[in-house]
């Protein structure tokens, strides 16, 4: 059931409907709603690994009581408790994920080495959303095991903050510390939270079916038949694949945000609008927040702090490890490690010359907009992540020199379907005026604008011009 | 939460206006808009007045001249053929509107696997185009319901002009005149690549048979002769060949003529003629269409 459907649209009703007029605020009757709901959404993708979802839930649960009660008497339990715990997270991941890469990997290598091994390759069921939901479960113990958060003593609150059905398939990864308290607070009808959230799902659902699927027509049409197009159409399509990605995730991140608004929930701000990021460490500060504060918290930091005694190049290294997770996170394949081990290394020149340790504010001229050395230095940045998303998208190494060979092959005239170009060239106006009015408040006038006008645009804009029956979202594959 | 409906209502009300001035501003865009899909679909459904007609998909529309065929008939012939993936759904429903203000003597429908065979483009989707139109025919309205979009099209009219507006603009703002020769469209260019012929290994589809037999019946019941063709194509398949059995035998049951040309040793091979493995070029197109009036002559002539 995706999202921007129907179907979604008349489940949520009918949630929407029990949890506010029939169970008002009973917050435990609501949490178990919400935990129902949940299951019930979750199952839909794919029922044969709701169980996998349970069990982890129930095996997190009470590790983490174990680890609070350890952490006042007996610290070394505690950790062993936490190590089993990660590791029991970690393990979800690299079996359902990351088996069948490391088998094919190693027996690759050994047949390099002269030793032939036959393939084995299980047949494993990706369970949806494994990536986001295990990392709830860890950061939860981590958290617990820190004493930055008490374990939580509520089953079913607990087992909704890891099931949340507007954030299990695709994220964003809410923090344990942020979002359980919110379960255990009474939930009123927020009516400034919910009309926002209404805006937010009309601008996501505009974003992913007026933008997203909209390049998605251009790009599947030079990507499929890529040695049938020349450079110039390669490059174009190159270039307008960020935006792509922008606003298949955010649209979606949006959606998730603006429904956990209308049921009373603040979820995890995911993006914020990382195309102004001047270089790119302020592009990754702003681009998956939620994965990628994640991962400063549990890997960067811990990493750089064991790495001090390396000397100068510790946090580099760190860096580069981080990274290179984040690529992997993303998909079992040595693409994707390549893919953070590319951003890794951008990274490398702003740590040495401490610009990555600086945060510069960004100073607009007198039409609210950035100085022309700024727009320069976003565009070096949209352009070194366009770079970095040829491999992203590539399904292998020698797909990637196919893909970059064809950057530079022959040279000629742009492929050009005016009518999907037009819609496209209609899509960015509307995107950039959004995202410079809400990033620099550019265009004043806009705020004036009431929540309803703009919702109703959206939707408009939608029904006119937006794709149905579109792309898949692309992060739901992770 | 009382304020909550209220703003929700607000709402709809807001966007229930935009949707319908927006629909009215698209439906004045559509009927003076140039662009090829658009000013044909509208002229076919609303103007076009000729006794002899041909309908099909792209291979339709780049293979007939109407005024060499009309210069041997001696009756005004008009192409309402289309480009793009125009499969039997999008004909029905066509021709149902059609058939709503005027009934042509004679039709002749360019044939083609995705009209009976389980392709990627043979679905029911392709009847989109004709969303604008909806109200004109029962028919086409049905097609509408079986697809399931009916009751949006009804309460959202601006969703009829989905992914429209930037042809539709176009098509007002610097297409001058879409309709050179009666519908005909010219290909200009010689393929240029070595040609595979496309391969039709799929399996019948009862579903648009069905709507197949439902447009035959349609003209046997307004007493429309219906003659069904096929053009040569550039590279031709065994599957292919095989395909249009399925149509033989239709027409045999029928009783309709159908003029298969598909291996056409006058026009298959012949790089000149073609600008693609599917479609003839202008050249290709003008020396079919000479062939096919004689042929048709025969025909029309004995049916006078």
């Amino acid at each position: 059931m995706v999202v921007n459907s129907i179907n979604f649209f008349i489940f949520f009703l009918v949630v929407f409907f029990v949890y506010y007029f029939i169970l008002k605020e009973k917050t435990k009757l609501q949490n178990y709603l919400l935990l129902i709901a949940s299951y019930f959404f979750y199952g839909l993708a794919n029922w044969k690994t709701l169980p996998i979802l349970f069990i982890s839930t129930i095996i997190t649960y009470y590790l983490a009581i174990g680890i609070e009660k350890y952490n006042e008497k007996d610290e070394k339990k505690a950790s062993i408790l936490t190590t089993i715990g990660v590791c029991f997270g970690v393990g979800l991941l690299l079996y359902f994920k990351y088996l069948n890469f490391f088998i094919d990997s190693f027996i690759q290598l050994f047949n390099i080495i002269g030793l032939h091994c036959n393939k084995i390759i299980f047949s494993i069921i990706l369970p949806i959303g494994i990536s986001f939901f295990t990392f709830k479960l860890i950061s939860y113990l981590l958290e617990v095991h820190r004493r930055k958060m008490g374990s939580v003593r509520d089953f079913v609150a607990f087992a909704t903050y890891v099931s949340f059905f507007p954030t299990i398939l695709s994220g964003p990864i809410d923090r344990p510390n942020k979002f359980i308290p919110q379960l255990k607070a009474k939930r009123a009808f927020n009516f400034d939270l919910a009309i926002n959230g209404c805006n937010q799902i009309a601008w996501g659902m505009f974003m992913k079916m007026c933008i997203a699927d909209r390049i998605a027509i251009y790009n599947d049409a030079v990507f499929n038949n890529i040695s049938h197009h020349n450079g110039f159409t390669v490059l174009v399509a190159t270039l307008l694949y960020p935006i792509q990605m922008y606003t298949d995730f955010a649209g979606y991140s949006d959606m998730a945000i603006g429904v956990g608004k209308l049921l009373g929930f603040n979820v995890t701000l995911n993006f914020n609008y990382p195309f102004f990021g001047r270089n790119i460490a302020e592009y990754w500060r702003n681009w998956h927040i939620s994965l990628t504060g994640w991962l400063t918290d549990y890997v960067f930091m811990p990493l750089n702090i064991k790495f001090r005694n390396i000397g100068k190049w510790g946090p580099e290294l760190a860096i580069l490890i981080t990274f290179v997770l984040i690529g992997m996170w993303h998909k079992a394949s040595w693409t994707f490690a390549l893919f953070g081990l590319y951003h890794g290394l951008l990274y490398i020149p702003l740590m040495l010359s401490g610009k990555f340790f600086k945060k510069k504010t960004l100073v607009l001229n007198k039409w609210r907009m950035p100085h022309i050395d700024d727009i320069r230095k976003m565009l070096q940045t949209y352009l070194l992540v366009a770079i970095g998303l040829i491999i992203f998208r590539s399904s292998s190494l020698n797909d990637i020199l196919i893909n970059i060979n064809a950057l530079f092959s022959r040279w000629g005239g742009l492929f050009v379907d005016y009518v999907t170009i037009g819609f496209i060239v209609i899509g960015l106006v509307i995107l950039f005026i959004h995202d410079t009015h809400k990033a620099f408040n550019s265009f004043p006038a806009l705020s004036k604008i009431p929540l309803v006008v703009s919702t109703s645009f959206y939707i408009i804009m939608i029904i006119l011009i937006g794709v149905f029956g579109g792309d898949q979202f692309i992060y739901f594959q992770f | 939460m009382k304020r909550f409906f209220n703003w929700a209502l607000l709402l709809l009300l807001i966007t229930f206006s935009l949707d319908r001035i927006g629909s009215f501003v698209m439906k004045e865009l559509y009927a003076h808009s140039n662009s090829t899909d658009e000013y044909k679909i509208n002229y076919v459904t609303n103007k076009m007045n000729q006794p002899i007609v041909f309908m099909g998909s792209s291979r339709c529309h780049h293979s007939y001249v109407p005024s060499i065929i009309s210069d041997t008939l001696g009756v005004p012939v008009y192409n309402a053929g289309l480009w793009g993936e125009r499969n039997i759904y999008f004909q029905y429903g066509l021709l149902c509107n059609i058939l709503e203000r005027y009934i042509p003597k004679v039709i002749c429908l360019e044939i083609h696997p995705i009209d009976f065979m389980q392709t990627p483009y043979s679905g029911i989707e392709h009847i989109a185009p004709l969303a604008p139109f909806i109200g004109k025919s029962t028919g086409c309205d049905s097609l509408f319901k079986v697809e399931k979009k009916y009751t949006e099209y009804k309460i959202l009219h601006l969703l009829r002009y989905n992914s429209n507006f930037v042809s539709l603009v176009g098509g007002c703002l610097f297409v001058k005149n879409s309709q050179k020769d009666n519908g005909y469209k010219p290909l200009l260019g010689i393929t240029d690549y070595i040609v595979k012929p496309d391969e039709f290994k799929f399996s019948i589809d009862q579903q648009r048979v069905k709507i197949l037999l439902k447009f035959i019946n349609e003209c046997k019941k307004k007493k429309i002769k219906l003659i069904l063709l096929c053009s040569p194509m550039y590279a031709v398949s065994n599957s292919c060949i095989q395909a249009y059995n399925i149509p033989l035998k239709i027409a045999r049951v029928n009783e309709l003529q159908f003029l298969n040309h598909l291996t056409d040793n006058e026009f298959v091979g012949k790089r000149n003629l073609f600008y693609d493995r599917g479609h003839f070029n202008d050249k290709g197109a003008k020396l079919f269409s000479s062939k096919i009036a004689h042929e048709l002559k025969s025909i029309v002539i004995r049916k006078k």
